[in-house]
């Protein structure tokens, strides 16, 4: 028999921090892993000491990181190791963070994403593979094809694919540790450069660095080191799977909707009561396809619903309410965490400007190459 | 005499051009690339995995016209994503004078000269045009893709 959270220990998220996402710069990793560590202890009232395990996110900065970083908050000879998934890196992190404190090996957990982009490797070079379009096809243009396909399928127009990045701009105005801090018109979206098909550079996600941390509790830490319930929020699901054929189908896309709902089927609940979703909007395209997906609209329906407002702050379910991908940055291992930290937030009510009113229930979504996918499902107990 | 540019991938000497797939008798899945080492789909590996040849014809699944790109050569150039008939969802190139293909066109694979090599043999890849083009009007053989046809 198989086990979920849903059937283990309960899991509560007690503290979240973090590192602004920002253009690479000579700041060394170690300095931006510790001031997520830092924020999210004192988020959650807690020390070093009370950590019992960390895993660290991580897919492009250096071997063996973990230790380097988390030796600046004293020793403590806790189990540590690095989780590399892709962009999925911070997702897994904090699944296994999730999973220590579940199953009993540990009542606080830390899942940690730090990265800078010092080391990107083609796992496809490393296995030998070749096909006809070689390293012509970067990932702009994976999503390019994705983009005009859609195009094809649901008459949607460049503009309303554009509209994402618009309205995830928007959003990360009211963000202060977003890379991208400014909205941007409709206008400053489509304008040159043109990358690939439909998607100009504003609709395409930084790649920086910085870090992000959220510690996870049992039930009886919550108690004994007095956490405060009223702050803490209930890992509800969480949920990893891998690509399997889809034949001509868009496996991102497809993956995302398999694993989407066998998160909600975990968690107990229907796409209608989500209030809040963090998805993977590395490029815009990405989240028309993927809110279809998920069941927050019908298929080929996403670019009218987000067109009349309904995945805006206040909408019917808010969006990439952080600034998503495309504004608030992808860092790579921070970004999965970075979204546990984003829906924790919301989900207290600690949000100011950009609080999703009654937000109750939240999902956080990553693909990583390979492909992989993480959804977790979190909520107000 | 034609060199591929990657052997592995395509027979450079057959006419029209055939891909280099591979085939499971255990569970009947194609692959392209081939897929050799163990099937994608049932795990089958030795000799229930088989080289074969795969026509390059199919229909056009999606379009991506590339303005930027840190290494290429040539900018624009398009990639198209094909449905072969065979099966496979395959990512190949789609010929420079084939500008007005559509998604759900059939296009078929075209030799096109990237390079010569040290002895004078012309490197040649398969890139696609549209089908009608070239049974009827397709690149002569002074155009620059359609040097070896």
């Amino acid at each position: 028999v198989s086990a979920t959270l849903a059937n283990l220990r309960p899991v509560w998220v007690i503290g979240v921090g973090l590192h602004r996402y920002q253009r690479p710069s000579p700041t060394p990793y170690t300095e931006l892993g510790v001031a997520a560590v830092r924020a999210a202890l004192a988020d959650a009232e807690l020390s070093w000491e009370h950590v019992q395990s960390a895993f660290t996110g991580s897919a492009t900065t250096a071997m063996a990181l973990s230790r380097l970083m988390y030796r600046h908050l004293g020793v403590t000879g806790i189990p540590m190791v690095q989780v590399e998934n892709a962009s999925a890196s911070g997702s897994s992190a904090f699944r296994l963070a999730c999973i220590d404190v579940a199953a009993g090996v540990s009542d606080v957990a830390i899942a940690v994403g730090v990265d800078k982009p010092l080391n990107l490797t083609s796992p496809q070079r490393a296995a030998g593979t070749e096909d006809l379009v070689g390293d012509r096809v970067l990932p702009v243009t994976h999503f390019a094809l994705l983009a005009a396909r859609y195009m094809h399928d649901s008459g949607a127009t460049a503009e309303q694919i554009a509209a994402v990045a618009v309205k995830n701009s928007r959003n990360a105005a009211l963000h202060p540790y977003a890379q991208r801090p400014k909205a941007r018109s409709l206008e400053e979206v489509l304008a040159p450069p043109q990358i690939s098909g439909v998607l100009t550079r504003l609709q395409c996600c930084p790649i920086g660095e910085g870090a992000a941390a959220a510690i996870v509790a049992s039930e009886g830490a919550l108690q004994w080191l007095g956490v405060d319930r009223s702050r803490a929020i209930r890992v509800r699901a969480s949920v990893l799977r891998s690509e399997t054929f889809y034949g001509a189908r868009n496996f991102d896309a497809a993956l995302t909707g398999e694993t989407t709902a066998e998160a909600l089927e975990e968690a107990g609940v229907t796409a209608s009561d989500i209030d809040i979703v963090e998805l993977h909007d590395a490029f815009s395209i990405e989240e028309l396809l993927y809110v279809e997906e998920m069941g927050l609209c019908k298929p080929g329906q996403a670019a009218s619903a987000l067109q009349a407002g309904e995945f805006d702050i206040g909408g019917r379910v808010a969006i990439n309410t952080s600034g998503g991908l495309l504004s608030m940055g992808h860092p790579i291992g921070p970004t999965g965490v970075g979204q546990i930290a984003e829906l924790t937030t919301q989900l207290r009510g600690e949000a100011g400007s950009r609080q999703h009113p009654g937000a109750q229930l939240g999902v956080a979504h990553m693909v990583g190459i390979g492909a992989v996918c993480a959804v977790h499902v979190l909520g107000v107990d | 005499l034609r060199i591929a540019a990657h052997p592995r991938l395509y027979d450079a000497l057959s006419e029209p051009p055939m891909l280099n797939g591979a085939q499971c008798a255990a569970c009947g899945h194609v692959s392209f690339p081939p897929v050799l080492l163990g099937c994608e789909i049932c795990g089958a590996t030795g000799d229930e995995l088989a080289p074969t040849a795969l026509a390059a014809a199919g229909q056009v699944h999606s379009l991506a016209e590339v303005y930027v790109h840190p290494s290429a050569a040539e900018l624009p150039f398009t990639v198209a994503e094909i449905v072969l008939d065979a099966g496979p969802l395959i990512r190949a190139m789609l010929d420079p004078q084939s500008d007005s293909v559509q998604i759900g066109d059939r296009v078929v694979g075209a030799w096109q000269v990237t390079g010569i090599d040290g002895s004078g043999s012309a490197v040649v890849e398969p890139v696609f045009v549209a089908e009608m083009a070239s049974n009827t009007a397709g690149p002569s053989s002074d155009s620059p893709t359609g040097g070896q046809r």
